[in-house]
């Protein structure tokens, strides 16, 4: 899987924002108390402002602790009952449209479709509850206030925060029963869709060789079905199944009918996963054998990966931590996903070679080299023994002599010279254990109710003082903020090519490419200036405005791997620390409207 | 005030209702005539559609989800098409190659008559990213998805021959010319599922390609707009693949010995079957190939038959270059008797007029130029260029009229041979004309004969002294060949006899003797090394 960002601890997270988050919030107190400050200083004069703000201060904040939950929910139910009333669940009709015909769009050739299904009903899903969550939320007060329902409301014995907090809740609340109904359908859908069985019939010369016992050799071929055919391989234990193709492979049985055999081949098994990795932190060596940050760069657009030059010392380190005896105890599963570049054709017909050592950390105690062929674009599987060999042939223990305190080195090479191995860090792990395919689906659909409940807060936010279509267009606008947080983010710190917007324009103008330096001169320096202006505002963006795409995990289900618990906890609180000064907001402008009073 | 308004609407109502009537005029679609009653060729866009076929059912497929996700898009077309390409370029770098595959099948539902998304993401997928695997047969598979993604194009663009002959390429070079060729190709002969699906039966990719480049032609034969490139090399591509052909057949049967030798169970096959299975292979070979080569020759001359139009003059065959040359000739001479000299003076005239260093650089002689020296001489050579027209014009008065036709004659034949030349210079057809001519030779049935047995001789058998006198025979055969058409040896690299020169070096080895200094086709190595 691609983790082009680390995922970060939650203790580390808490730790980091916590200071930052009551920085945040203590300055927004004192904005809000400046502009009323500022507010009753007009109509009253200083003296008496100072003493009105503190009365309406203690006010508010009287009406927030008195708060009824009962209350909060029957507003939260009529929220409901008014988001039937307004046909949401066409919403819901539109999802089910969508896959209905969803089998015309999506490639059935696709070398792997168990990630792109999962990913178009995640993907769809998210997009549509998004939306939905965005219409609900911004058009529901407005409209209330524009047909005079609201009247009704606010005579009723109702403080203005329940009713924000009561629009709030009973909005994520129909959202919810929606994500749960859509998130059903589509786990139903993938499976139902992928589900497949192919057809074997083995061939004189298969079944001599099968009667003949020759070890493990492909037997014969399946039948072809959603594109694709598998080789039936009979195993040296003497087991039939199918190889890997399309991401998964199928058992076959043997079923005697009268003295005839006949192969039957089962589901498909190995599509969906949920791993649950370790990661170790990656070093490289350079082809002399000295530390080096990353390997060679062999001229990729894409960074990502690093390169070791084969048949030299260039190796990359991978150092695990928190290795322990009753996680692994049947040895240590390790999964690579290896990148090969030849700068040489070599022999086409194989692999390329390599090798790999463990390595004590503390007592450099290491193993006998294990090689391999690499090979690209698919977990290959190494399970390291509970007792190996070290360099001089004398048995050790995994743990115990090779892993202790819970560390462990893996030191990659690549063995032919002129051929290069390439990774990342989350290339190598040791896989834990398999988690729950339900559960990770789950999880994945969790983020997306997080992203849901955020949009909602924004959206009733911005709906206590905007009408519907200006609400709707800033809670657009949040939003665009949002799922573009890294975009905005490199603009205001000077990352994007080309300058900022002024400096864009201009080039876009002259035809200048990103490259080209402008000219010095009164111009530039206007531009300059100018754009200094735009990464101040961008920064303020970004330290206002969540960081959506971050808030998914739908990539960690789509490849197969468990939502790390530690990361759904940090976006929950992420979402939390939003949502909780979003509401106070809402509530302090509903409450200065005139028609809350 | 009311009555106003009311007015006004009524006013924009009928202004509407108006406007419908030339929208009525342009765009009423047309019928097909029934027994009952006739056909309408519907309104003006409708008959502009027919007349340059640019209806979506004459392009091609007509296809539901296509229709639906283009109305998906709200008119919004370009932009989802724009995201969906910048989409496609980033996963292609971060080498995503589910999502790359998926968004170029929704590009290729958004776009499907723009023939740029099929040409240019055809050869992302056969070329690009089958590159980026290591394993050849998944470098395979991908070339054949290339394939096939504008073989899908075809039928949204049915008649196009950019797509025909991109197939055709796809089939014939990538496969055929990749490092990976010799696997790729037998692939290719094994990929049953890949051939079920195709409307053209042809297991060997050159002969595949050649039947996608005839298709292209019949295309433009039949209206379509030609390909970008010249007429003698579009037109040229199937006498090329079916000459590749005869050379892949070549390694065909080193590959079917290899793979023979290959098998050999000592216990379970005796010498006998050995040989005589041997033998079937040798039988299958030496027939399939010299057919191979009539079939190239023949499809060389069908193609110096052709006529090819040009600019202004008549229609030339790249046939015509002898006769060409004869009648220049003739016209020349015409000139010559109407203004005898002429062309010497003129040029002596111009000569003492050239700069001192463009002169300089005339003198030297080619191969002694420097690359300045070079460009100057090319200079001085248009400056001193001595035109039809101006030997005319050195005619006496009395024979000025006549000289000035056999000039423009004289320059009309000269056109069509520089054309001839170049024509046949682009697709290098005396090169492939010469190579059917001496593969057709018996001496060169002879010399692949000997070549094989000596390598036989010396894989499976083990036979040095048998080996090396078979390759030595074989290559007494290649140096008649040689003799007679000493222009082959300028570009020996494709001729099955340096593999036999690799081998018999081999031979030398294990027998402890040297290679001989006076080799039998030491110029052949020499060129060889300057190809090299």
């Amino acid at each position: 899987m691609v983790l082009e960002t680390e995922p970060v601890p939650f203790s580390d997270f808490f730790a980091a924002s916590l200071p930052y988050w009551l920085q945040g919030m203590a300055v927004l107190a004192l904005i809000c108390l400046a502009v009323g400050f500022l507010r009753l200083a007009v109509r009253y004069g200083p003296s008496r402002a100072f003493w009105r703000l503190a009365e309406s201060g203690v006010g508010y904040v009287t009406d927030l602790l008195r708060m009824s939950p009962r209350r909060v929910l029957a507003l939260a139910r009529l929220t409901v009952q008014e988001s039937l009333r307004r046909k949401v669940m066409v919403g819901f009709g539109l999802f089910l449209l969508i896959l209905m015909f969803a089998l015309w769009f999506l490639d059935a050739e696709s070398p792997d479709p168990a990630p792109l299904y999962t990913s178009f009903v995640m993907n769809c899903t998210s997009r549509l509850v998004r939306v939905m969550a965005l219409l609900l939320s911004v058009f529901s007060i407005p409209g209330d206030i524009k047909s005079r329902i609201i009247f009704t409301i606010v005579t009723k014995p109702v403080r203005a925060s329940e009713l924000v907090a009561g629009r709030m809740l009973g909005f994520v609340g129909i959202g919810t029963l929606m994500l749960v109904l859509m998130g059903g359908i589509s786990y139903l859908f993938v499976i139902r869709s992928l589900d497949h069985t192919h057809e074997f019939e083995p061939d004189a010369t298969s079944l001599a060789a099968e009667s003949a016992g020759l070890g493990s050799k492909v037997i014969g071929t399946t039948s072809l079905a959603r594109n694709h055919r598998h080789h039936v391989v009979l195993g040296v234990d003497g087991v039939l199944a199918t190889d890997v193709s399309q991401g998964h492979w199928h058992p076959v049985t043997v079923e005697e009918h009268n003295g005839h055999k006949r192969y039957v081949v089962g589901p498909p098994q190995g599509q969906f996963h949920a791993r649950v990795p370790l990661y170790g932190k990656l070093r490289f060596k350079d082809r002399y054998g000295g530390d080096a940050k990353r390997g060679t760069n062999v001229g990729n657009e894409w960074t990502y990966r690093s390169h070791v030059e084969g048949g030299t010392l260039a190796a990359a380190i991978w150092h695990f931590d928190g290795l322990r005896r009753e996680a692994f105890p049947q040895g240590l599963p390790m999964d690579m996903t290896i990148r090969v570049f030849r700068t040489e054709k070599g022999d086409i017909e194989r692999g390329i070679l390599g090798s790999f050592v463990l390595r004590n950390p503390q007592t450099g105690l290491t193993t006998q080299p294990q090689d391999f062929v690499a090979k690209e674009y698919v977990t290959d599987r190494h399970l390291i023994p509970n007792r190996l060999l070290d360099s001089t042939g004398k048995s050790i223990e995994l743990f115990g002599d090779l892993i202790t305190d819970g560390q462990l080195e893996v030191q990659l090479q690549c063995l032919q010279r002129g051929q290069f191995f390439g990774m990342a860090q989350p290339d190598v792990y040791l896989l834990e254990h398999d988690g729950s395919v339900g559960l990770n689906f789950v999880k994945g659909y969790v983020s997306i109710w997080l992203q849901m409940v955020l949009i909602t807060a924004l959206g009733v936010m911005w709906s206590t003082f905007l009408n519907g279509p200006v609400a709707m267009l800033a809670t657009g606008a949040s939003l665009v903020a949002g799922f573009f947080h890294h975009f905005f983010e490199s603009i205001a710190t000077g990352k994007t090519p080309g300058g900022a917007t002024f400096e864009s324009l201009v080039r876009m103008v002259q035809h200048k490419n990103t490259v080209i330096k402008l000219e010095p001169g009164w111009g530039t320096s206007i531009v300059n200036l100018l754009d200094g202006g735009v990464r101040h505002l961008m920064k303020l963006i970004t330290q206002m405005v969540p960081d959506m795409r971050a808030l998914g995990d739908i990539d960690y289900v789509v490849a197969g791997f468990n939502v790390p618990d530690g990361q759904l906890l940090v976006q929950a609180v992420t979402v939390a620390a939003y949502v909780l000064p979003i509401f106070l907001l809402g509530y302090l402008f509903f409450r200065l409207r005139e028609v809350a009073q | 005030m009311n009555q106003t308004a009311f007015f006004r609407k009524v006013v924009y109502l009928g202004l509407m209702a108006l406007l419908l009537l030339p929208l009525y005029w342009l765009s009423q679609p047309s019928t097909t005539a029934t027994a009952e009653q006739p056909g309408s060729p519907g309104g003006a866009l409708a008959q502009k559609r027919e007349e340059f076929k640019l209806g979506q059912a004459s392009l091609g497929k007509i296809d539901p989800a296509g229709e639906t996700i283009r109305l998906a898009t709200l008119g919004m077309r370009g932009i989802a098409a724009n995201i969906l390409w910048a989409k496609a370029d980033e996963y292609k770098m971060k080498e995503d190659w589910t999502n790359l595959s998926a968004t170029l099948e929704q590009i290729a539902y958004l776009q499907p008559n723009y023939i740029g998304v099929w040409q240019f993401q055809s050869w992302n997928l056969a070329y690009n990213v089958s590159y980026e695997f290591d394993d050849y047969r998944e470098r395979y598979a991908w070339v054949i998805k290339g394939i096939e993604f504008l073989q899908k194009g075809i039928e949204y663009n049915a008649n196009d021959p950019r797509l025909m002959s991109g197939v055709g390429w796809f089939a014939a070079h990538k496969i055929g010319r990749s490092d990976e060729h010799v696997q790729f190709r037998r692939l290719f002969r094994e990929d049953d599922d890949f051939h079920r699906r195709q409307k053209i039966q042809q297991r060997d990719n050159w002969l595949f390609g050649k039947a996608y480049f005839l298709e292209a032609q019949r295309a433009v034969e039949l209206g379509a707009t030609m390909p970008a490139s010249s007429s003698p090399v579009f037109y040229s591509r199937p006498a090329v693949a079916e000459s590749n052909y005869a050379e892949a057949l070549e390694g065909d049967h080193r590959e079917a010995l290899d793979a023979a030798a290959a098998a050999v169970a000592p216990d379970s096959e005796s010498a006998e079957q050995f040989e005589k299975r041997v033998a079937d292979i040798h039988k299958r070979f030496r027939l399939a190939i010299p057919a191979a080569w009539e079939n190239s020759a023949a499809e060389w001359h069908k193609l110096g038959d052709r006529d090819f139009p040009t600019e202004g003059t008549a229609p030339y065959r790249l046939n015509d270059r002898d006769v060409l040359a004869r009648d220049l000739a003739a016209a020349q001479a015409d000139l010559e008797k109407f203004s005898p000299g002429a062309r010497d003076r003129i040029r002596e005239a111009k000569l003492a007029k050239l700069p001192a260093d463009r002169r300089k650089a005339l003198d030297i002689p080619p191969q002694d130029r420097t690359p300045e020296q070079d460009a100057l001489a090319n200079l001085a050579e248009g400056d001193t260029q001595v035109s039809y027209d101006e030997v005319a014009q050195q005619a006496s008065a009395s024979n000025r009229a006549a000289a000035e036709a056999a000039a423009r004659r004289a320059a009309q034949l000269q056109e069509m041979l520089n054309e001839v030349t170049r024509g046949r210079e682009n697709v290098n057809f005396d090169g492939w004309l010469a190579r059917c001519d001496v593969e057709l030779t018996d001496d060169a049935r002879q010399a692949r004969r000997w070549l094989h047995e000596g390598s036989m001789d010396f894989y499976v058998l083990a036979d040095l002294p048998a080996a090396r006198s078979a390759l030595e025979k074989s290559f007494q055969h290649w140096r008649h060949i040689l003799d007679k058409q000493p222009e082959l040896i300028v570009d020996p690299t494709s001729f099955a006899m340096l593999d036999g020169i690799h081998v018999y070096e081999a031979v030398l080895k294990q027998m402890d003797e040297p290679f001989p200094k006076k080799f039998i086709l030491q110029d052949m190595l020499e060129a060889e090394a300057r190809m090299r």
